[in-house]
């Protein structure tokens, strides 16, 4: 149905209405009848009611359709916006979770790296296509990227020579191990956004992110953190570092060295979940997870409603203050629904991001395997604009689900969630429509919550989203 | 001879595309840094109009040789520092070369430390703030010529090529234009710009009667058969989540002036019929100018799903004539590609049958 019907703690309830994008303030009584309406199928007068206001009515979407589909070749051609360059599938590391280690769909580490024509003709692709982008996003991908540094320094002066005019910024994901002295000062020169990855206190970090000799990497790391926070203060300060969960993570063991480790004092730390797109088995995280995600939710909220300081709100679990702003944003009425429309969460593959393996094939993004079924065509031929629009378009995989979904404007799944042994799958993604449903209604029940508590709504718009 | 034109972008694009417009010079040569992805094809791929014969170039050092005179703007989405502005104009005045520059490029040299740009034998384009003459009546004149406004919903909608379109109809057929252009290069093709102070704060009643009077003052001065004034800005906000105008030049102008014809373009879309209507209502009600012409920009616009801003999107006139134009009808106004040339050149002669038939 195209509404939902929820309360929060307290005696409050209200009503969703995906049609008009709006959330109302309801009785019990009102709730339950609608909820009777929902289960039954049937109308009744307080359905009715509502209805006559315009809330609550039939749907009129008839198709699903990416709104980028029928402008993609324009698209395609000019709003490219972050080009990813895969430029070696080697590591120095052998981590056991890693997308190249084996436990993937068609992906394992390779001495295979990219040449400097591969490269240059990708950023000439990407720069040709990226004309109506003021400002564009170069990020260098691995296996561990720094191996090629000589590569990525060819690649800046590249774009420095023949695209000067253009504004770059540099981007990086490194699992910190070569940050020698020379290559740091050449990435504070360049302004480059890194991105270390570092999996908790010494014992969880050695755990998976291990040299080929078997060694731990976490002294190493670390080493040189400190050495770049000794000299580089300020460069310091912006470095960001990421975290794989994996579902045997010590979470309460991680938040405490995330957030209250005195080196890694004023950086940002960010967490991410294993991914599962093309794992060969299956996982499942553990409650102590959630337990930690709930927690630290609730502090958030206590926090937005000053009962909280800031310090004492996990910087790890920032990102769902963002989600929060996004939601308090986007949530004032949309008008009225079109009859053609898609869910939200994915992304214009290959035009978001534009992820360039060793050997000029293009793909959506790192997050998801580099076989024929991801192809988005090559840096020398171009885009396979079909397929572009096909994995674009992933509404269509699930079309009657959608049509007839609560959750359609706040949806999360993008293509990585629709895979299963690296083609797209329907199955796959109706797996995550769940989760993906009950993440929306926590946010919303939380906006509801904080709003009755008090929040002034402007004040959380006015608030910069950190991504 | 020969006008520079430098960096060529967007907003500059009227300069390249209609070079033949371009007073005391008969080529211009627009030249584009390689990073704007233009290549060395055809304006069209600036403005994404119909092929012009002008192609761009991105070799700066040639052009600057070849040129006799140049003109430079301020491009705030490149990554141009002052020293590279500034190597360009010195080496164009060092070798006799006349130069302009708009007032925008100029304040950035300035704010960037070059304040010797105030010294060099250069000359400013902005806004007009020069010879305005006020009557000193306190009610509002009427004019005596017919008076067109080019409304558009926003930057980059193609409001000024429609002005330099209904320009060179109205002057084919023999007719005296007065025109007030929204670019500060409208002096390039002969005709002033907008005076400067519709657009800067202050009383917005005096305002309204300076640029009544303005309009009266100078289409009597010039001895205009017709006016032609481009409308600066949207006609409402664009953004729901960031308010950036809302249409004041659009109102201060309709409510100095009355209108016999109106255009309004729009960023290219397949609007319903509602929305249409909604629009020429804002345009009859708000500003006093009912609308009958609705012209579909090479732009559409867009707001990013992940950080909310706006941003355009280039679409081709082309498609739009194949699949984006048969999509839009409205009752009681005529729809077409504001960058097609025939289109363009169509509706300005109904737009001087309808005015003669007036007279
Ligand atoms: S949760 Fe599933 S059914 Fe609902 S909009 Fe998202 S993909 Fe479609």
């Amino acid at each position: 149905m195209s509404y939902i019907v929820f309360d929060t703690p307290g005696p409050h309830a209200f009503v969703y209405d995906r049609e008009t994008n709006r959330v109302i303030y309801i009785s019990h009584a009102d709730a339950e009848s609608l909820h009777q309406a929902l289960e039954t199928g049937e109308t009744n007068p307080t359905l009715q009611k509502y209805q006559q206001k315009g809330i609550c009515c039939p749907s009129i979407l008839k198709d699903i359709e990416h709104p980028t589909v029928p402008m993609m070749e324009e698209i395609a051609s000019s709003q490219l916006e972050d080009l990813l360059l895969q430029v070696t599938q080697n590591c120095n590391l052998r981590c056991e979770y890693c997308t190249y280690s084996g436990k993937y769909y068609n992906r394992t580490h390779s001495s295979k790296h990219m040449s400097f024509e591969v490269a240059s003709r990708s950023v000439d692709f990407f720069m040709e296509r990226a004309k109506d982008k003021n400002s564009v996003v170069i990020g260098f991908y691995g296996g561990e990227p720094l191996l090629e540094f000589e590569l990525i320094k060819r690649v800046v002066s590249y774009v420095e020579e023949n695209y000067g005019e253009k504004k770059v910024s540099y981007g990086m994901t490194t699992n910190g191990t070569l940050l020698t002295e020379d290559i740091v000062r050449f990435l504070i020169e360049k302004h480059f956004n890194i991105i270390i990855s570092l999996d908790g206190p010494k014992d969880q970090h050695d755990k998976y992110r291990r040299f080929v000799s078997g060694k731990g990497s976490f002294d190493v790391v670390m080493e040189n953190m400190q050495r770049i926070r000794t000299r580089h203060p300020v460069f310091y300060q912006n470095l960001r570092t990421n975290t794989v969960v994996t579902p045997d993570k010590d979470m309460e063991a991680l938040e405490a060295f995330l957030n209250k480790d005195e080196q890694l004092e004023g950086m940002t730390p960010g967490i991410s979940m294993l991914n599962d797109s093309g794992n060969k088995e299956e996982f499942a995280f553990g409650p102590e997870n959630r337990v930690v995600n709930e927690r630290e939710r609730a502090k958030l909220m206590l926090y937005l409603l000053d009962q909280l300081e800031e310090e004492q709100v996990a910087k790890t679990h920032r990102r769902y203050l963002d989600d929060l702003i996004f939601l308090c944003k986007t949530n004032q009425s949309i008008g009225k629904m079109t009859e053609t429309a898609h869910h939200a969460g994915p992304c214009t593959v290959g035009v978001r991001k534009t992820f360039v393996d060793v050997q000029g094939n293009i793909y959506p993004c790192e997050k998801v395997g580099e076989v024929p079924a991801m192809r988005l065509g090559n840096v020398f031929e171009g885009f396979d604009l079909d397929q572009v629009k096909r994995l674009t378009n992933i509404g269509a995989l699930t079309e009657t689900e959608c049509k007839d979904c609560w959750a359609l404007h706040h949806c999360t799944i993008c293509l990585s969630r629709c895979i299963e042994k690296d083609v797209m799958s329907r199955k796959a993604k109706l797996r995550h429509c769940a989760e993906s449903k009950a993440e929306a209604l926590t946010k919303m029940r939380d906006l509801c919550f904080l709003q009755l508590e008090g929040l002034d709504f402007e004040k959380l718009r006015s608030l910069q989203m950190a991504k | 001879m020969k006008l520079l034109v430098y960096p060529m972008n967007k907003s500059l694009a009227p300069l390249g595309r209609y070079a033949d417009m371009v007073t005391d010079y008969d080529q211009v040569i627009p030249v584009a840094p390689r990073s704007f992805g233009y290549g060395t094809g055809d304006m069209a791929v600036v403005d994404g109009g119909m092929e012009s014969g002008v192609n761009i170039t991105y070799d700066l050092k040639a052009a600057l040789e070849a040129c006799d005179a140049a003109f430079l703007d301020y491009c705030p989405t490149a990554n141009l520092d002052g020293k590279q502005y500034m190597d360009v104009i010195q080496s164009l005045v060092n070798t006799g070369r006349r130069v302009s520059i708009s007032d925008d490029l100029q304040d950035f040299l300035v704010r960037h430390g070059y304040e010797t740009i105030k010294k060099l034998p250069i000359e400013i384009l902005e806004y007009n703030k020069n010879n305005i003459v006020l009557n000193e009546e306190k009610r509002l004149l009427d004019l005596s010529v017919p008076c067109i406004f080019v409304f558009g919903s926003g930057d980059l909608t193609n409001k000024f090529d429609i002005q330099l379109g209904l320009r060179k109809a109205f002057q084919k057929a023999g007719y005296t234009v007065m025109q007030l252009g929204t670019k500060k290069y409208s002096s390039l093709f002969g005709f002033d710009p907008l005076p400067k102070f519709i657009l800067e704060s202050g009383d917005s009643q005096q305002k309204v009667l300076d640029f009544n009077h303005y309009v009266y003052e100078k289409a009597k001065s010039d001895n205009a058969d017709v006016v032609i004034i481009g409308i600066p800005g949207g006609i409402m906000p664009n953004n729901p989540y960031q308010f950036t105008e809302f249409g004041e030049p659009a109102f201060l102008i309709g409510n100095a002036l009355k209108s016999d014809i109106s255009i309004l373009s729009l960023y290219c879309a397949p609007y319903p019929q509602e929305v249409l209507q909604y629009l020429l209502n804002i345009c009859k009600y708000r500003f006093g100018s009912p609308t009958h012409y609705i012209s579909l920009a090479c732009q559409d616009m867009m707001v990013s799903p992940e950080t909310l801003e706006f941003q355009t999107l280039s679409i081709p006139v082309k498609r739009i004539n194949d699949d984006i134009l048969p999509q839009v009808t409205c009752l009681g106004a005529k729809v077409f590609a504001a960058m097609d040339t025939e289109g363009m050149n169509h509706v300005a002669k109904q737009i001087i049958a309808e005015l003669s038939e007036n007279i």
